[in-house]
C-alpha cells in the first residue's frame, strides 16, 4: 500500500522525493542489518519492516527537508525503538512514528516548513491555517486539490484519494485492522465537527482537518500496525478512539502543527492497559467458578 | 586483583546504581543536560552518600528505619546540599542555572544514598560501609559526567560552556535524550561482561520466533520428557505394578473393567 502515496509524492515533488524516500529507505535497512550483527541476531532480508518503517517516514517529512534528518529520524526509530525492544512484533511503539516525533522535536523548524515546489492554491500549509486561529478564506481552497493533495504539507500524506483507496483494501484484507481506523477517523470527525478551528461550516472545518497534516496518512499506516494494536476487538476501537482524541486535543491546545505522531505513541502506551483491563473483565463476565473447576480437575 | 579492590569495582561498575540498581535515574536525568551540572550534582551526590553511609553504619544501626530515613534526608539537606549551594552562590564566581538551583537541594533525597544506607550501611562496619558507598559515589558520578558530556555536545553544540559546532540534535539535551543514553549505557556494559558463552548468533532463537501470520496464536509448550530409571526399582514387577496403580488412578478405577 505504500506504493501509492510514494508514487504520489514523486509525481508532487519529483527527484527531491525520490532522494528523500531512498535515503530513508537505505538508512532504515542498513541500521537494521549492522544492529542485527552488532547484537548477534540473525538479519532475515524478507523482512520488509525496516523498508517500511523508513518509506513511512519519509512520507510524512518534507520534500525539501535537508537528508541528515530523515537520516536521523530512521536511525533513531531502528536503533532506539526497533532493535532494543527485539525488533518484529515485540516493539511496544510504532517506529515510525517515533522517528518523525524525535526529529519533530529536534528539528521543528525543517520539519514544518513545506516545499513550494507547484502553484498550490493556499500559500501555507493548512494544519498551519487552521493553527492560526480560524481565518480561514472559503474561496481560496479548491476541494479537488485538498483531496488530491495539491496543497502544502508532508510530501506523501496530502492525497486522500489514495488513502480512501487503501481503506477500502482495509476493508476487504484486513477489517480487525480497520476497527482501530475507524475509532480514530469517528473520534476525529466528531471533535472537528463539535469543535471547529474554522469560522465557516462545522463541515468545511471537519473536511480541512481531515486534509491537514498526516492523519488520514496515520490512520491507515500507523494505527494499523500489527505489532501494537491490542488483541480484543472491543479494544482496537477504543485505543484508536482514545488516539484520535488525543491527536484532535493536542491539534487544537499542543505547540506542534502536526501532532498525530505523539498521539499514536501515547496511545501506544496504553495498549498493554487495555489487553489487561479487557481480560480481567472478560474474565469476570464470563463464568468466574468454570476456571475453578478447570483448575481443581487438572 | 585483590578481593578488595574487586570488590570495589563490582560496586561501581557491575553493579552501578544508576544503570543496574535503576535509582539515581531522577538525578541523572534532571542533573546532566550541561558538564558543569553534571560535575557540581556529582560532588554533592558523592559527598551526600558517603557522609550518610558513614553515619548510618556508625550510630544509627539501633534506630528504627523511619526515624533513619528523616536522618539522612536532614544530614543530606543541611549538612551538605544547602552549605554547598550556599559556598557556591556566595563564595565562588561560578553562575548556577536556576534549574541547578532547584535540583542540587533535591539531590539530598536521593534513592542512591537512602537505597546504600539501608540495604548495605546499617548491616555493616564503617569501614566497609564507607567502602561501598565510595565504589557507588564513583560509579555514579562516572555515569552522571560522561551523561553530561555527551547531552551537552550533541544536545547543545558545546562543551563546558564552549562553542563547537552550530549543528546540534536538542533532543539529547531533553530528558528522553538522557533515558535513551543510559539504557545505551547499560546495553554497552552489558555487552562488555557477558561471557563468552552468550556470544554465539541466535540463530536457534530466531527460528522459534512466532510468524506474523501466528499472532495470537499461542504455541503449546513441549511437556519434558521424565526418564524412568530402572536402578531405582527392586524388580521389574514392582515397575508393573507401580504403573497398574498410575493408569488406574488416572482412570478412576475403571480400568479393569474396559
Amino acid at each position: 500500500m505504500l506504493i501509492f502515496p510514494c508514487l504520489m509524492s514523486i509525481w508532487y515533488h519529483g527527484m527531491k522525493a525520490v532522494y528523500v524516500l531512498l535515503i530513508s529507505a537505505v538508512t532504515c535497512v542498513l541500521c537494521d542489518f549492522f544492529a542485527s550483527i552488532i547484537i548477534y541476531r540473525q538479519y532475515f532480508a524478507a523482512d520488509l519492516s525496516a523498508l517500511c518503517t523508513g518509506l513511512m517516514i519519509a512520507l510524512m517529512l518534507p520534500a525539501d527537508i535537508p537528508l541528515y534528518v530523515p537520516v536521523l529520524a530512521c536511525s533513531f526509530a531502528i536503533l532506539v525503538l526497533k532493535i532494543p525492544f527485539g525488533g518484529g512484533m515485540r516493539v511496544p511503539f510504532v517506529p515510525a512514528a517515533a522517528g518523525f516525533a524525535f526529529v519533530a522535536v529536534c528539528f521543528r523548524d525543517p520539519v514544518f516548513t513545506y516545499s513550494t515546489g507547484r502553484d498550490y492554491m493556499i500559500t501555507s500549509s493548512v494544519g498551519s491555517v487552521l493553527q492560526s486561529g480560524g481565518a480561514v478564506r472559503l474561496n481560496s481552497i479548491n476541494f479537488l486539490d485538498l483531496i488530491t493533495g495539491n496543497v502544502y504539507g508532508p510530501m506523501g500524506c496530502g492525497c486522500i484519494l489514495i488513502f480512501i483507496g487503501c481503506i477500502v483494501f482495509l476493508l476487504i484484507r484486513r477489517k480487525s485492522a480497520l476497527l482501530s481506523t475507524a475509532g480514530f477517523l469517528g473520534a476525529c470527525l466528531v471533535f472537528s465537527l463539535v469543535f471547529s478551528r474554522t469560522n465557516g461550516s462545522r463541515f468545511v472545518g471537519a473536511v480541512l482537518e481531515f486534509c491537514s497534516g498526516s492523519l488520514m496518512f496515520a490512520s491507515v499506516f500507523l494505527i494499523t500496525d500489527y505489532s501494537t494494536l491490542p488483541k480484543h476487538k472491543p479494544n482496537k476501537i477504543v485505543y484508536g478512539v482514545f488516539c484520535g482524541i488525543i491527536c484532535m486535543v493536542m491539534r487544537h491546545l499542543g505547540a506542534f502543527e502536526e501532532p498525530v505522531c505523539f498521539a499514536v505513541l501515547l496511545a501506544n502506551a496504553f495498549t498493554p492497559l487495555l489487553d489487561i483491563l479487557t481480560g480481567r473483565v472478560i474474565d469476570f463476565i464470563s463464568a468466574p467458578g468454570k476456571g475453578r473447576e478447570v483448575k481443581a480437575d487438572e | 586483583m585483590s578481593d578488595k579492590n574487586k570488590s570495589f569495582l563490582t560496586g561501581s561498575v557491575l553493579n552501578n546504581p544508576v544503570l543496574f540498581q535503576c535509582v539515581g535515574i531522577c538525578t541523572a536525568v534532571a542533573g546532566t543536560s550541561a558538564l558543569k551540572d553534571a560535575f557540581f550534582i556529582s560532588v554533592v551526590l558523592a559527598a551526600n552518600l558517603i557522609v550518610c553511609c558513614f553515619i548510618a553504619s556508625a550510630f544509627l544501626k539501633k534506630v528504627p528505619r523511619y526515624i533513619r530515613i528523616a536522618v539522612y534526608l536532614v544530614i543530606g539537606l543541611a549538612g551538605i546540599c544547602c552549605p554547598v549551594l550556599w559556598f557556591i552562590e556566595n563564595r565562588t564566581f561560578i553562575e548556577l542555572s536556576l534549574g541547578m538551583k532547584i535540583i542540587l537541594p533535591l539531590t539530598a533525597v536521593n534513592s542512591v544514598t537512602a537505597v546504600h544506607c539501608e540495604t548495605y550501611a546499617v548491616k555493616h562496619d564503617v569501614r566497609s560501609a564507607v567502602n561501598d558507598a565510595l565504589s557507588a559515589a564513583l560509579g555514579t558520578s562516572a555515569v552522571l559526567i560522561i551523561c553530561g558530556i555527551i547531552r551537552e555536545i550533541i544536545g547543545s553544540g558545546s562543551i563546558a560552556g564552549t562553542k563547537l559546532s552550530s549543528f546540534r540534535i536538542s533532543g539529547f539535551a531533553m530528558p528522553f535524550g538522557c533515558l535513551i543514553l543510559l539504557g545505551f549505557f547499560a546495553s554497552f556494559l552489558k555487552l562488555i561482561f557477558r561471557t563468552p558463552s552468550h556470544r554465539k548468533p541466535d540463530t536457534a532463537h530466531a527460528e522459534k520466533q512466532p510468524l506474523e501470520t501466528d499472532i495470537g496464536v499461542e504455541t503449546e509448550e513441549i511437556p519434558e520428557q521424565v526418564e524412568l530409571n530402572i536402578a531405582d526399582y527392586d524388580d521389574i514387577d514392582r515397575i508393573l505394578s507401580s504403573t497398574d496403580e498410575f493408569l488406574k488412578s488416572l482412570t478412576g478405577g475403571g480400568g479393569d473393567s474396559e
